[in-house]
Parts: C-alpha cells; sequence; structure tokens
C-alpha cells in the first residue's frame, strides 16, 4: 500500500471513529433521555386521566347520593307510593335535576324494591325490571357504580350509578340509579395533547375488550378483543402504578405504551405511542450522523491527501535522486527543503555523491594512467578480477604498476 | 471428502427430514364430529361457521360436520352418540337433565335472552301490560319466558291467550295474533311479512334464558377432555373474529345453506347485527355462563310446573373449557 493511502486510511479511520464512538454516547443517551421523556409524559397522562375518570364517577356518585337523600324528592317519592298519580312530580324533581346536571348523566330512574323502574325522566323505561342487574342488586346496599358493560335498551354501552334510597327512619325504600354519559367520557380519553400523530389512550374492561374508541380502529368498543403484551400484562398483573413496556399494539405496529390498572371500577388505563414517531428525533440524528460521517471523510481524504503530498514528494525527490545516482548522475545536487530528516537524508547523500564522484575521478585518473602503460592488458583486467588474473597466473604480478600490486597485498593479508 | 460426496450427503438429510415432517403430519390425526345445530343453517350459527371456514378447527385436528335441526330430540342425540356437540336452549337442557339425561353446557352463544314478543307497530302494544285480552302466539321456551314476564309484572296470565305459533308471522299479520313470539333474528322476515313492529323483550322483565347453549355429555368431559377443549378453544375464537368481522361472518352462512334455501346478504347481516349485543355483553368474556341464570331459569321452570324437580345448578353447566383465551 502507498504511503499516501496508509496515511489517507489511518487519518480517515482515526477521525470516523472519534465520530461514531462521540455519536453513539450521545445517541445512547439521548435515546434514553427521550424515553425517559416520553415515559414521563406517559405517567403524567395516564394520572391526569385517572384522577378525570375517578372525579367524574365519584362526583356522579356524589350526585346520585345526594338525590337519594333530597328531602323535596323523598318527600314526594313516599307520596307517590300511596298516590301514583303523583309520578309527576317526581319526575319533574329528576328532570330538573337531570338539566341541572350540565350533561353529566343522560338519565335518571327510580326503582323499587322488586327492581321495578317505578318513575324515569324517559317514561318510555318506566315498568321495566332491572331486579338481576348488579347496579340494583349493589345499590341496595351502598353507592354503586357498574361499569362499562352493554345495555340492550340504550343499544351501546353504559355505565350506571346507583344509590339506596331510604326513609326518615332509614328504611330501604328503593334505589335511585343514575345513567353516566359516557360521551363525555369518551372525549376525555381522546385527548393525547403531546402525544404525537400516532399516540392514544384508551380504556379496557377486565375481559381485554375496549370501552372507550381506538384511534385507528372503527366500531371497536366492545367489540374487538385487545391481547396486547400491554393489555394482558395489565389484566393480569394489576399494576396500580403506571407500568411501561414496548410492544405490538393492535395493528400489529411497534409501540411504546404504558397501562394503570384501575382497581375501583376495574378497568385499565393504556396510553401508546408509535416507538419510531416517539423516537424520530433519534431517527432524524441517526440520518445527520450518517450525512455527517460521509462529509467528514470527504474532508479527511482531501486533508490527507494534502498532508500525504506534502510528506511524499521529498520522498520521491530522494528516490529519483538514488536513481540518478544508479545511473551514474552524480554532478546533480538535490535541493530538498523539508526542514526535517528527509531534508537531513537528502544533503546526506549530497555529500555521498560527492565522495562518490571524487574517488571515481581518482579511479578514472590510474585507469587511464594504466591505459597509456598496458594498453590492452588494462582491458582485460577490467574485464576480469585481478586477483582471480593473479591466482590463475601469479607471475603477472611483477607486470603491474606499483599502486595494483599494493593494493592486491592487502587484499590478501585481510584474506589472511 | 469431495463436493460431490456433500451434496449427496445433503440431499439424503433433506430427503429425511422432508419424511420425518410429512409422517408428523401425517401423525397429527383428524377428528371427525358431529355438531348438531338447534335450527336451520342461519348467521346465528356464524362464530361457528368462521371457525370451520378460516381453519380454526382444522388447526384443533378437527373437522366439523354441521347438522341442521331436524325436528329431533338432541339431548337424546347426544346422549347416543348421533351428535357429538349440540346447540339447545336452557330451559331444554334442564328439562334433559331432569329426564336423566347426563349433558351438560360448555358454552352460550346469547348470554341476552334473543326472545321478543313482536306486534304491528299500529297495534301499540309495547309493554306486557298491553297483552292483557290480547292472543299471543308462541312455542316452548317462548311460553316460559312470556308466563314468567307476565307474572312478574303482576300480571294474570289467564288474561292473555296463548296459543301455538306456526314461525311464518303470517297470523300476526292477518290479525289473528296481536301479537307473536320469536328471534330477534327474525327482524327481516317480519318487516317483510307484518311492516314496523314493536318489540317486547323479556330480558327487561327479569327474564333471561341462555339460548344457543353448545351442549355435550358428561361422558365426553370426562374421558376426551382434549376434544371438547380443541372444540371450544375454535368456537371463541370464531365467535371473537365473527364480532369484530360481523358482514363477513355473516355471509359464511351461505356455504352452508341449500341452494333452495339461501338467504339474502342483507337478511344475514341483520341477524348477525342484531345478535352481537346479545352474544358479547361486555360484561364477561365470551361463551361464558352464570350460576345466577341457569338458577332464574330453574325457578321459573319450577314455579310453572315444567320442572318437577330442582336440579344441582353446578351439574348443569361448567365454564372450564374457556379458560384459555383466543
Amino acid at each position: 500500500m502507498r504511503i499516501s493511502l496508509k496515511i489517507i486510511t489511518a487519518m480517515m479511520l482515526v477521525t470516523l471513529s472519534s465520530v461514531i464512538l462521540i455519536s453513539s454516547i450521545f445517541l445512547v443517551s439521548g435515546e434514553k433521555q427521550i424515553q425517559d421523556r416520553v415515559y414521563a409524559q406517559f405517567d403524567s397522562v395516564l394520572a391526569l386521566k385517572e384522577s378525570s375518570i375517578i372525579n367524574f364517577f365519584s362526583n356522579n356518585e356524589k350526585r346520585v347520593s345526594s338525590l337519594s337523600s333530597d328531602d323535596v324528592l323523598l318527600s314526594e317519592l313516599e307520596k307517590f307510593y300511596v298516590e301514583p298519580k303523583n309520578i309527576l312530580n317526581v319526575r319533574e324533581i329528576l328532570k330538573k335535576e337531570l338539566s341541572e346536571e350540565s350533561g353529566a348523566f343522560g338519565g335518571f330512574f327510580i326503582m323499587n324494591l322488586d327492581g321495578n323502574i317505578v318513575v324515569s325522566t324517559n317514561p318510555d323505561e318506566e315498568g321495566k325490571i332491572r331486579a338481576d342487574r348488579p347496579y340494583f342488586i349493589n345499590g341496595k346496599e351502598q353507592v354503586y357504580t357498574q361499569t362499562f358493560y352493554y345495555s340492550t335498551y340504550l343499544q351501546g354501552l353504559a355505565a350506571t350509578t346507583t344509590a339506596p334510597i331510604k326513609n326518615s327512619e332509614g328504611q330501604l325504600i328503593g334505589v335511585i340509579a343514575g345513567r353516566n354519559n359516557l360521551i363525555e367520557l369518551s372525549s376525555l380519553m381522546t385527548e393525547t395533547v403531546g402525544f404525537g400523530e400516532s399516540g392514544e389512550t384508551y380504556i379496557v374492561n377486565k375481559f381485554n375488550y375496549p370501552v372507550t374508541g381506538l384511534k385507528f380502529e372503527n366500531d371497536s368498543v366492545l367489540k374487538k378483543a385487545l391481547y396486547t403484551e400491554g393489555v394482558n400484562e395489565c389484566i393480569t398483573e394489576k399494576h396500580q402504578e403506571t407500568h411501561h413496556m414496548e410492544y405490538s399494539d393492535y395493528q400489529n405496529t411497534l409501540v411504546i405504551g404504558a397501562h394503570k390498572w384501575v382497581p375501583t371500577y376495574e378497568f385499565c388505563l393504556v396510553a401508546e405511542m408509535n416507538k419510531n414517531e416517539a423516537f424520530l428525533p433519534i431517527n432524524n440524528f441517526k440520518n445527520d450522523i450518517v450525512f455527517e460521517c460521509v462529509i467528514i471523510s470527504i474532508i479527511t481524504a482531501v486533508i490527507g491527501y494534502f498532508v500525504s503530498f506534502t510528506l511524499v514528494k521529498p520522498i520521491n525527490l530522494l528516490k529519483d535522486y538514488a536513481d540518478a545516482i544508479r545511473n551514474g548522475q552524480l554532478d546533480k545536487k538535490y535541493e530538498v527543503n523539508s526542514k526535517d530528516e528527509i531534508e537531513d537524508v537528502a544533503i546526506t547523500l549530497n555529500k555521498m555523491c560527492l565522495g562518490i564522484k571524487d574517488r571515481n575521478d581518482l579511479l578514472n585518473t590510474i585507469l587511464n594512467a594504466i591505459k597509456g602503460k598496458f594498453g590492452n592488458i588494462v582491458t582485460i583486467l577490467l574485464r576480469k578480477d585481478i586477483e582471480e588474473l593473479a591466482k590463475k597466473n601469479p607471475r603477472i604480478t611483477s607486470i603491474l604498476p606499483k599502486e595494483l600490486r599494493a593494493s592486491l597485498r592487502k587484499s590478501k593479508l585481510a584474506k589472511k | 471428502m469431495n463436493i460431490k460426496n456433500v451434496v449427496v450427503m445433503l440431499s439424503v438429510c433433506f430427503v429425511i427430514l422432508f419424511l420425518g415432517c410429512t409422517q408428523f403430519e401425517q401423525k397429527k390425526e383428524v377428528q371427525e364430529i358431529n355438531v348438531c345445530l338447534s335450527w336451520i343453517h342461519e348467521a346465528q350459527f356464524a362464530g361457528l361457521y368462521w371457525a370451520d371456514q378460516k381453519g380454526y378447527y382444522a388447526q384443533e385436528g378437527l373437522k366439523v360436520n354441521f347438522l341442521p335441526y331436524n325436528d329431533t330430540d338432541l339431548p337424546q342425540d347426544l346422549v347416543d352418540g348421533k351428535c357429538d356437540f349440540a346447540i339447545l336452549q336452557a330451559d331444554t337442557l334442564l328439562l334433559a337433565r331432569e329426564a336423566g339425561l347426563p349433558v351438560k353446557a360448555i358454552y352460550t352463544d346469547y348470554k341476552q335472552s334473543p326472545i321478543g314478543y313482536f306486534s304491528k307497530k299500529s297495534s301499540n302494544i309495547t309493554k306486557p301490560e298491553d297483552l292483557i285480552g290480547k292472543t299471543v302466539g308462541a312455542d316452548y321456551s317462548e311460553v316460559y319466558a312470556l308466563i314468567a314476564m307476565l307474572k312478574n309484572k303482576g300480571i294474570d296470565v289467564n288474561s292473555v291467550k296463548i296459543v301455538q305459533r306456526d314461525y311464518t308471522y303470517d297470523k300476526l299479520a292477518s290479525g289473528e295474533f296481536d301479537a307473536e313470539a320469536g328471534w330477534i333474528t327474525d327482524g327481516a322476515t317480519l318487516k317483510a311479512v307484518v311492516g314496523d313492529y314493536n318489540t317486547i323483550y323479556p330480558s327487561d322483565y327479569n327474564v333471561n334464558f341462555y339460548a344457543d347453549v353448545i351442549s355435550t355429555t358428561d361422558d365426553k368431559i370426562s374421558k376426551q377432555p382434549e376434544l371438547v377443549s380443541a372444540f371450544i378453544t375454535a368456537t371463541k375464537k370464531g365467535w371473537q373474529a365473527a364480532i369484530e368481522n360481523p358482514d363477513e361472518a355473516a355471509l359464511l352462512t351461505l356455504g352452508y345453506q341449500q341452494e333452495d334455501e339461501k338467504a339474502t346478504p342483507e337478511h344475514l347481516k341483520f341477524v348477525m347485527s342484531i345478535s352481537s349485543p346479545f352474544i358479547h355483553t361486555g360484561d364477561s368474556p365470551l361463551g361464558y355462563m352464570d350460576a345466577v341464570a341457569f338458577s332464574n331459569t330453574q325457578k321459573i321452570l319450577l314455579k310453572q310446573g315444567i320442572l318437577k324437580n330442582e336440579q344441582d345448578i353446578t351439574q348443569i353447566f361448567t365454564n372450564e373449557f374457556l379458560a384459555e383465551t383466543p
């Protein structure tokens, strides 16, 4: 591999690994921060919604409870039990209460001890028997809310709050019921501020059915069974603190979700957000990093090229110098101004060249002198090694010039 | 070892593996079972059709033959082995049990009674009191539910003339009947024959019979629990899918109806849409049965003298095969 390529590669490796290392640290901490932020948002949203829902039902329970002990209602109800035509007065009280409740209820009705609806804000309902309904059975004892069931009468989802009606002597004389207006609850759940486009919150009953609408599935209330990992865990584990996890939602999309079991009313609050959307800033950051790496690579390659060029240029000059020496061009003087070791090498080479030239000149002088005295022998001597010649024909040494004989002698002595 | 040898060895391994898998598949024996329906092929069985046509039964190793109702004694057919599973009504089950037939409910399709008492809109019959002095056509459990409803409202049963109906609604249309019992699923027929109509639901008057209850024998439950579990698991899964896809499920019925009895798609879709809330009430898992409901049915039958002896409710039904979720 050429030195320039080595330099460029090394520079790119060092730069990119530094960028990747630093980016990875940022990515990991960024992901954690985003996850923490989303989870914190889930926590606060679920806590807010839980409190709103509990307030919704508990306020309605207070209203129904208060109505059950309303003196005017009690008085008119007792009169009605004696004189049925007094039903109009009782109905009027219930209707007046309904209008004052500003949409918290869809209707009120009163059941006698047999579960017969004796008075209702909706007269069509009067005469029907609800003796087997949990809200009647439990409502005889205490304030009670039966949450999220299908009402064949309403032909839709219902939640009914009941309270016992007792006369002045404390005797149970009936059960009053208020049908909770679930539209208000649904609109409460559809508010998902800060959850992006994919974020949603919904309520699931203990049988895995949604009781508020799903954002991405029409007509799902009490129809589509949700057996996602999140819902299953919520129903089986019944975490009363918000629990977070990643799983595939009802659309089979990977989401980060949170759930919380609300024991009082036995339902599960779920918040979910598409993971891709939640981690969009991080994904964008990843794309930025890839882009930055490409740019940094190009810049590093360019810088590397110039750096290597600076380093390699005098080396190439030295190479040319060496080639020239090999070819016998000892007259040239090479100028290297790198102010470093390479310049030192060039200076030394220049000196070496001068030395070789001097010796060469001397040899040429001697050779010319020999040429003049011995003619063809010199040619022979030049062709063959003097030592070899002397070994084969020792007598020849006597005819050699004095300098050559001395040199041969020195060589023999050195070998000994 | 050269490449040729390696290829030969791999081929041999592949063939052995393939044959092994085929053998394994063949070992999973398909069991053929008969399911006797409580009625002709109708969308009220859509969950079972879904389980059949979408391969849920096959996944459980079952091949199901659906036998439409043929005016036979279904509990007796169960005991005689003509049906592995039969769809009964709650009162039929209680009466069969009293008769000493060891049959038991393992899943209920309808948790809310689909029985209704229909009348012409113009007759203005909207509550049980309006039936006083009127003629009502009804049959079997419709009669029991009607009497129970009247009694719950404190109405003298003798003040209502209850007569046998013929399931056509012609007599209601002609005015011979003031009201006629039927299933809510008959809505399209009623509309066509009678026109606009009112419905009195007995479930609004504390009378609720489970309907289309899947039953089998005690013997099958004790000796072949895996078979019962497989059938119920697939059926429940089929019902869940049918509720989520009501129109598609309803139309599956056409695949079972004979050419001369093919219903219109509108009728089938109506049956499914009106049935869904009665099948899936949202307050318990699909198919789940409650002792109180059976107990109330038993009380009604005892009061009317239909049932002579009180039955042990715990022997009437079991939810043990509903444990697994779809």
